[in-house]
């Protein structure tokens, strides 16, 4: 039995018997249990009276859910990514480098494409998808406690929060640089929008159950 | 709840702009396809321009009048527009400098060159006969 399954059995079996649980707590401080291991270990179980320790919803696992959730986040990446990718093209034509407009053109016709063919693709996946986890939230609220779910959750924040910093580096850098044109400026804001609407739409995902953590 | 609404109506509406404009700027499959026709008229035309100096070299550093294939150059070469069966311009605008040019569709994107002229779609090349080492 591991320590985790050890402690949440005391607890229950102290429960059991009618202990309170300041002393619980107590007995598990003076085994040398931490503070947050041991509040985590009584909110397992909710006291009703005249009833064995019940327990409350504890975060689940499972291989469905993973497989739904990594494709989620594989078509949220790859749209975010082509956004970025097209919008840098169409600038690159529109805003082309001063004494470089003869480039304007040359090779931004196929990135563009290929970026149109990906967001022809994901984009509508992450949508039918980010949809589809909507309603099975909203049909059984106990989706909320999947592990998978905050983990991709967490990751896109992560993501979205590394390119939102790395953007405001790169501004920063070309003003100091004295590079900080519209074209740049422009790109810039390209990724803070894209990086803000992920950052906006996996908020909740990340946040998850309250009694999943 | 509402704003979660309005995140991904902005979303769906970032995709549709950038999808659209894409469509806008880069042109329909004719117009991939018109790139493609440009870039195989381009390799012709480099193909051509090594024939010529070829020509020149052999005819001891003279340019040719007109192209034609040459025994002693063997090169493949193309001398009409494998599309529209349109052939290919070559003028010899003095000893040492000549221009090939075709019917480019779209010239702008083909890969900028300091020796193609994208608004007459001509490759403007500067002869330098070859200097024989004993």
């Amino acid at each position: 039995m591991r320590a985790a399954d050890q402690l949440t059995a005391f607890v229950q079996a102290a429960l059991a018997a009618g202990r309170g649980r300041e002393e619980i707590a107590a007995a598990l401080t003076a085994a040398g249990w931490s503070a947050p291991e041991i509040a985590a270990a009584l909110d397992a179980w909710h006291a009703a009276p005249g009833l064995p320790p019940v327990p409350r919803p504890r975060p689940y696992v499972s291989a469905g859910e993973a497989f739904f959730y990594a494709l989620l986040f594989a078509s949220l990446a790859m749209t975010a990514w082509h956004l970025v990718s097209l919008f840098h093209a169409l600038i690159d034509m529109w805003l082309p480098d001063n004494g470089r407009e003869d480039w304007r053109y040359y090779g931004a016709s196929s990135s563009i494409r290929w970026a149109v063919a990906a967001l022809v693709v994901f984009g509508p996946l992450f949508l039918w998808l980010h949809a589809r986890a909507a309603r099975a939230q909203a049909a059984d609220p106990g989706r909320g406690r999947s592990v998978v779910r905050r983990w991709v959750g967490y990751l896109a924040l992560f993501l979205a929060a590394c390119s939102l910093l790395g953007d405001l580096i790169a501004v920063v850098y070309a003003f100091l640089s004295g590079d900080l044109t519209l074209r740049f400026l422009l790109k810039a804001l390209v990724v803070a929008a894209v990086a803000g609407v992920v950052l906006a739409l996996f908020r909740r995902d990340a946040e998850g159950d309250a009694h999943a953590r | 709840m509402r704003a979660d609404r309005l995140t991904l109506w902005l979303f769906v509406a970032l995709l549709a702009a950038a999808v659209v404009l894409g469509l806008v700027a880069s042109g329909g499959p004719g117009t991939a396809r018109a790139e493609r026709r440009d870039s195989e008229r381009m390799m012709n035309l480099r193909g051509l321009a090594g024939h010529v100096q070829c020509v020149a070299n052999a005819a001891g550093g003279r340019l040719p009048e007109a192209i034609h294939p040459d025994p002693a150059c063997n090169q493949d070469i193309v001398l009409n527009d494998p599309f529209d069966g349109t052939p290919y311009r070559y003028e010899r605008s003095s000893d040492t400098s000549f221009r090939l040019c075709a019917g480019f569709e779209r010239p702008q994107v083909l890969r900028p060159n300091r020796d193609f002229e994208a608004s007459s779609g001509c490759l403007v090349v500067d002869y330098k006969p070859a200097t024989r080492t004993p």
